[in-house]
């Protein structure tokens, strides 16, 4: 029964390996708490599966970033850093970043940036990657 | 309804295991995934030591419930112990007598889907959790 | 590096952190690495002995990291709440090497 409940979690939420070691999840919609409890699981699995040192969240497309949504955010990547693994949570467009703040919401500690590519730049930093052009020395 | 009540005593430190291992059995054996049980069991270590730590007696009970057609694992925390006095203040993060991190009681809380507490200083503590499937 | 193999019970707790603490004096260690993979329940008492190690091994000069947490008990630390600054957590031993080599 694990073992169905596993797969049929990875179906639901799909966790992408953008490259070594370090995973992408986009989150849309609605995150109550069996959303948010599903995405923790989820990322967990991963993160042992791939022995992954960093996942980005990306919330662009969840619909409102309340209190409530905000708490299971700061739960997962609490569980992610539990693992090991560092969490970047991206996709902060101004007027959420207006609510998180004036809401009073306290991230703490958690790494966090507005666009998905700056955020990919910040977790190759964090896995010890460099890009480098072609040509290039 | 309930049925199928387990009754542990808690004078020992091993009685806390015991009450673990028998609350994370009984969790699986109702089909609980092994996340959900050792959830459960987490509960029942932050109540067993409890009662180990700051009373002389005390038992944890572990029985089945249903509710319709849910159905979940119920499990009780009485001790004669010295009691809460100050129930909402034990109820807040960081709020420690000794030995803990004082996250005991409302990460129980967190950790369950219902939390029952009643103490009155003297007179011992009970403290009831329930998690449904 | 230590092991744990069982559940955190008073009595192993107790142990592990006497030869931890005895280990780091006399052989002047600057890096505990702790393996919580063998551990399935982690309640708050647990934690806080764990943490009062990492404190301990600091004051005698070596940090303390741990390691191995199954994702079955993070689901469980993580609603017990806070969990505390001391307790860091390095995915595995190259992981923990790393990091200690870094700081050396």
């Amino acid at each position: 029964m694990e073992k169905k409940d596993t797969a049929d979690l990875e179906n639901r939420i799909p966790i992408h390996e953008v490259w070594d070691k370090v995973l992408m999840l986009p989150i849309y919609g609605i995150v109550d708490s069996k959303k948010g409890q599903d995405i923790m699981e989820a990322i967990l699995q991963k993160v042992v599966a791939t022995k992954s040192s960093v996942i980005i969240l990306d919330i662009l497309g969840v619909a409102t970033v309340d209190s409530a949504v905000a708490n299971h955010l700061i739960k997962i990547t609490k569980a992610t850093r539990l693992m090991g693994a560092d969490c970047i949570i991206s996709g902060i467009s101004p007027a959420i970043a207006q609510t998180i703040v004036s809401l009073g919401i306290e991230l703490g500690e958690v790494k966090t940036n507005a666009t998905l590519k700056d955020a990919l730049a910040a977790a190759f930093q964090l896995a010890n990657l460099k890009i480098v052009a072609i040509g290039e020395g | 309804m309930t049925s199928e009540a387990q009754r542990i005593e808690i004078e020992a430190e091993r009685d806390v295991r015991l009450a673990v291992r028998t609350a994370v059995d009984a969790a699986r054996s109702l089909g609980f995934d092994r996340t959900r049980s050792l959830m459960i069991g987490t509960a029942v270590s932050e109540l067993a030591r409890n009662i180990h730590v700051h009373a002389c007696q005390g038992y944890i009970s572990i029985e089945t419930s249903r509710r319709g057609e849910a159905i979940g694992l119920r499990i009780v925390a009485q001790d004669d112990g010295p009691g809460i006095e100050d129930l909402d203040l034990a109820l807040q993060d960081h709020y420690s007598t000794r030995r803990s991190l004082g996250i005991g009681l409302p990460g129980t809380k967190r950790l369950m889907d219902e939390f029952d507490i009643s103490s009155e200083p003297g007179k011992g503590t009970c403290i009831s959790v329930s998690k449904w499937k | 590096m230590a092991s744990v193999q069982s559940e955190l019970g008073d009595s192993a707790v107790d142990c592990l952190r006497r030869r931890v603490l005895d280990q780091v004096y006399e052989n002047s260690l600057c890096g505990v690495l702790i393996d919580l993979s063998g551990v399935e329940i982690i309640d708050s008492f647990g934690l806080r002995k764990l943490v009062d190690i990492a404190k301990m091994t600091r004051l005698l000069g070596a940090e303390t990291r741990f390691t191995g947490i199954r994702p079955e008990v993070v689901a469980s630390l993580v609603d017990l709440g806070t969990v505390s600054s001391d307790f860091v957590v390095v995915a595995d031993l190259d992981a923990g090497l790393a990091a200690f080599s870094e700081r050396t």
